[in-house]
């Protein structure tokens, strides 16, 4: 475990969250360092989006703690709860649904510097805009558009300069490049990288794509029904993987070698 | 090669401008009619009104019952007399203006109000979301003109009380519908989006909810126009709506129903007059309902026609 | 290839333009009976809309031209009734952005139950014995007792598994599935695929698959058609292109798969944008962003065409891009 000593941005400390009798998160623990990027694999319904809804208090946890740098999220008041929020980010799994239909692009990208007064100046936000479309790879004419004249693709790359909007210290991304082509993708996710190795923001990576994480993340935790299953070195758990999910999710990654699967039938 | 429009439900694109949805209304011939019948009366009402006030109350004992389609008298005249002489056209101006009056400002609190009430009791839930259906409950087992019937008596009958009573009456209209839409849309991941991001409250009800919510409520009040104005006239009818000089449509054709069999046009023309306004009303909000801008309605039904036709 | 029936799907210069924006600019492609074609391509080379137009699900001011014929039949500019009987024992889609397909307000056990007795006008009994089928079919344990959940009660993925189950109720002759499973993980993926692939040796139902994801393509189709900016750029057999891709656009793509790199760092994504929608493509759309770029190709627009058995591509070098 290489990142241990380094300050904890995150600590979840047994964590739990039901929905009526259904348990989506379990007693969960693990925390994040500073400059970390640690991926949480998984499949549908195990608890993924659930965990970083009740990280935001989106949701309200069952019980357990929440700690960011030292303050415990879950019990902060709403005024405090708003100003911690500038410095945490998320990026949405759909991004046919977290896009507001009736903003352009423009007031989209804007809208964090209306919650949050004194970050960017509005005169100052057409041309902090025009940047952040750039970052993302959009063209400028995209600013005027609504949500619905955008492709799948082109709707994430907004929410994502929206959630860079305020250069955050913290990210939840979760699944952000699941809707992109592999060379948006590749796209998207250097620049993520790039971006976090120039402002050294810390992440959580949910994702399913297992290639994507072992490329760029440090550790991994492996959920299956509201647990952890597995944690540890990235390399570590894709060279040997300890639990027989973990094992599953390795064999079930498409890949481009191999016979495929139609032929083979 | 032929450049095929293939068949629309709905354009796929926002209108949002006027000039556009002026273009979109003019497709739709009943729609257009129902627009301008209603522009018009409104421009009768606003500008005819004051300048016929005086002469809409003066009365002229020789002409009583002085018949309909007669130019004998001057234009004044034209539509006939009632029982004290006085010019039916003339006061079905000024009643126009009443009418309208208390049939717009009556929906403009009503749903405002309902609104808001909605908005905020479907976002936050809970106790207050509780109460406020409950009394919406009972507002509404209760019949909108008997409780006006019932204020109505007690209290004075002027313009601003007969507002206020129909109003009440009509809130749960509004508040129901604003609700219902608002417990759906707060789920949106738009709004946890916005929650994530640390917007308040107030501002996600007002930035996005609010836009979303405003198009269906417009509809619905396009056809409680003309159900207020209805009610109003039922109240003027049986006697607890508006007094003179304040004169309505409703309080013309109960006035006239007295003389029903001598001068028919007494009670007849200010009653198809409601019948105009009301159907015209009703067909442009049909036509709002229909011609619902698409991304609004992708944000409000999430299974989007096209889906649905597709498996249908 | 000589097959001697006639194609499913016969899509020929196909053209999809919304005002100025044009999302396809030309699309040809085919689908035998019973055969597996994955349709890959960038974010918003208009494969989506593709989709839609074969469904006729382009609405106002959407401009649709070209043909798009159904088992021999043109669907272009047909009215909404007869292709409304088409939809869904003819084609079924399902859609991209299906997560948010399901109505919040009705049960997702009453959603599949209303096609089933609307459609084939089954009674609720039966409806509902299928509908617990079709949801263990798309892998939604203990079925009987979510019949009665809605939508919100579910995961992402789970909700896309009902809509695949919605699209295959009334057992289409053809299923255009758009990214039916990007928004799920591998494991369920693995199992959507292997659904797919099981529900159309059962039934021999064509499959029209639109991915931007190679690996997944390859689990499912066994041609392939490569999309950019609102065209075909290459066709052929999936593993041969795979193999030896005769498009640079190609060749691009599966150089930015993150599967074949050790770190981020090695990554290539492909430098630059697609051309603008709004404006007319001189010469190859593919010129500014390509490597193999020379003059000739910004000035004469190559055509599609056959550049070795089975193989087409609209590349000037075609040929030297494959041998490379
Ligand atoms: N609001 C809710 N009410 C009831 N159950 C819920 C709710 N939200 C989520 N769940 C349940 O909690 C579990 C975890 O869901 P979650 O969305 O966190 O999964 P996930 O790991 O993000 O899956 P995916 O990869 O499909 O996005 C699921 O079984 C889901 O049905
Ligand atoms: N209703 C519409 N009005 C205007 N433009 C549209 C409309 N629908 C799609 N477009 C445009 O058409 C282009 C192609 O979109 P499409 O959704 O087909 O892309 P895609 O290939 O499916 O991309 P992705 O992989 O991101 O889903 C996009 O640039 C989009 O902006
Ligand atoms: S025609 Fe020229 S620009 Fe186009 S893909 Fe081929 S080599 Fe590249
Ligand atoms: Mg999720
Ligand atoms: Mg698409």
């Amino acid at each position: 475990m290489s990142d241990r000593g380094r300050t904890k941005v995150l600590e979840v400390d047994r964590l739990t969250k039901h929905f009526g009798q259904a348990k989506a998160l379990d007693d969960i623990s693990f925390d994040i360092a500073e400059g970390e990027i640690l991926a949480v694999v998984g499949e549908s319904g195990s608890g993924k989006s659930t965990l970083a809804r009740t990280i935001l208090g989106l949701l309200d946890a069952t019980a357990g703690e929440v700690r960011y740098r030292g303050t415990n999220l879950l019990t902060l008041d709403r005024r405090r709860m708003r100003q911690t929020r500038q410095h945490i980010q998320m990026i949405f799994q759909d991004p046919y649904a977290s896009l507001h239909p009736r903003r352009r692009v423009h007031e989209l990208v804007s809208e964090p510097w209306r919650v949050h007064r004194g970050v960017v100046e509005r005169p100052q936000w057409r041309s902090r805009v025009a940047e952040l479309l750039d970052q993302v790879g959009l063209p400028q004419s995209y600013a005027d558009y609504y949500p619905a004249r955008l492709s799948g693709g082109e709707r994430q790359r907004v929410a994502i300069a929206r959630a860079l909007a305020l250069a955050p210290d913290f990210l939840i991304l979760d699944e952000p490049v699941s809707a992109l082509d592999v060379s948006i993708q590749a796209q998207v996710i250097k620049l993520l990288m790039t971006l976090q190795l120039q402002f050294g923001f810390t992440a959580m990576f949910i994702s399913h794509d297992l290639a994507l994480v072992r490329l760029i993340a440090s550790r991994v935790i492996v959920m299956y029904r509201g647990q952890i299953v597995e944690s540890g070195d990235t390399r570590a758990i894709f060279e040997a993987p300890a639990h027989d999910y973990t094992r599953l999710l390795l064999s079930s990654s498409p890949s481009l070698e191999g016979p495929s699967a139609v032929e083979s039938r | 090669m032929a450049i095929s429009d293939l068949a629309v439900t709905r354009p796929a694109r926002s209108s949002g401008r006027i000039g556009e949805t002026l273009a979109q209304l003019s497709r739709s011939p009943l729609a257009f009619i129902s627009a301008i019948v209603l522009v018009a009366l409104v421009l009768v009402a606003v500008i005819g009104a004051p300048l016929l006030r005086d002469f809409a109350n003066t009365q002229n004992l020789r002409l009583r019952f002085f018949p309909p389609f007669s130019l004998e008298h001057g234009w004044g005249y034209v539509l006939g007399a009632d029982a004290l002489g006085r010019s039916i056209l003339a006061q079905l101006i000024v009643g126009a203006r009443t009418s309208f009056l208390v049939a717009g400002a009556t929906v403009a609190v009503a749903s405002i109000t309902g609104m808001t009430i909605g908005m905020v009791s479907g976002y936050f839930g809970g106790i207050v979301d509780a109460v406020l259906m409950r009394i919406s409950d009972i507002i509404v087992t209760v019949p909108s003109l008997l409780l006006a019937l019932a204020v109505l008596f007690v209290l004075e009958p002027s313009v601003v009380n007969l507002v206020l009573v129909l109003a009440i009456a009509r809130l749960p209209v509004y508040l129901r519908v604003s609700r219902a839409q608002t417990l759906e849309l707060r789920e949106r991941v738009f709004v946890e989006s916005s929650r994530a991001l640390g917007t308040s409250d107030a501002a996600i009800i007002w930035r996005d909810i609010r836009p979303l919510v405003v198009p269906t409520v417009m509809t619905v009040a396009m056809l409680e126009l003309a159900s207020v104005m209805l009610a109003a006239a039922g109240l003027s009818f049986l006697g607890v709506g508006l007094q003179r000089p304040d004169v309505d449509w409703g309080t013309l054709v109960s006035e006239g129903r007295e003389y029903l069999t001598r001068a028919w046009w007494a009670t007849v023309f200010p009653g198809t007059a409601i019948l105009i306004t009301a159907l015209s009303a009703n067909l442009l909000s049909n036509w709002m309902r229909a011609n619902a801008d698409p991304l609004q309605a992708a944000a409000m039904e999430p299974t989007s026609s096209r889906e649905e036709a597709a498996r249908s | 290839m000589t097959a001697p029936s006639q194609p499913l799907l016969e899509i020929a210069g196909l053209k999809v333009q919304f005002g100025q924006t044009k999302a396809v600019r030309g699309i040809d492609l085919s689908v035998m009976p019973g055969e597996a074609v994955a349709v890959l391509g960038e974010s918003g080379s208009g494969k989506s809309v593709t989709g839609k137009a074969i469904m006729g699900l382009i609405n106002r001011p959407g401009r649709v031209e070209g043909t798009v014929a159904f088992e021999g039949r043109n669907l272009v500019g047909r009215s909404e009734r007869d292709l409304a009987a088409i939809r869904g024992p003819g084609i079924a889609m399902v859609f991209q952005d299906s997560l948010d397909a399901l109505n919040p307000v009705y049960s997702v056990g009453n959603q599949i139950m209303e096609i089933l007795t609307v459609r084939l006008g089954w009674d609720r009994g039966r409806a509902r014995e299928e509908a617990i089928r079709l949801m263990e079919q798309v892998g939604i344990k203990e079925a009987e007792t979510r019949l009665g959940d809605y939508p919100h009660q579910f995961s992402g993925g789970m909700r896309q598994r009902i809509c695949i189950a919605m699209a295959i109720a009334l057992k289409p002759r053809l299923l255009i599935a758009d990214e039916p499973t990007t928004a799920l993980d591998v494991t369920v993926q693995a199992g959507i695929l292997r659904l797919i692939n099981a529900l159309r040796q059962e039934s021999g139902m064509a499959l029209l698959f639109v991915t931007h994801d190679l690996a997944v393509a390859r689990q499912v189709a066994t041609s392939l058609v490569v999309m950019y900016a609102g065209r075909v750029v290459e066709r052929g057999k999936i593993d041969e292109i795979f193999a030896r891709p005769s498009h640079p656009y190609t060749r691009a793509l599966l150089a930015s798969n993150p599967g074949a790199v050790a770190h981020w760092s090695q990554l290539q994504p492909i430098a630059g944008n697609p051309p603008d929608k709004a404006t007319k493509v001189t010469g190859c759309a593919f010129a500014p962003r390509c490597p193999r770029a020379e003059p000739r190709c910004r000035a004469e627009a190559p055509e599609l065409r056959d550049v070795m058995p089975g193989r087409q591509s609209r590349c000037h070098f075609a040929e030297e891009v494959a041998h490379v």
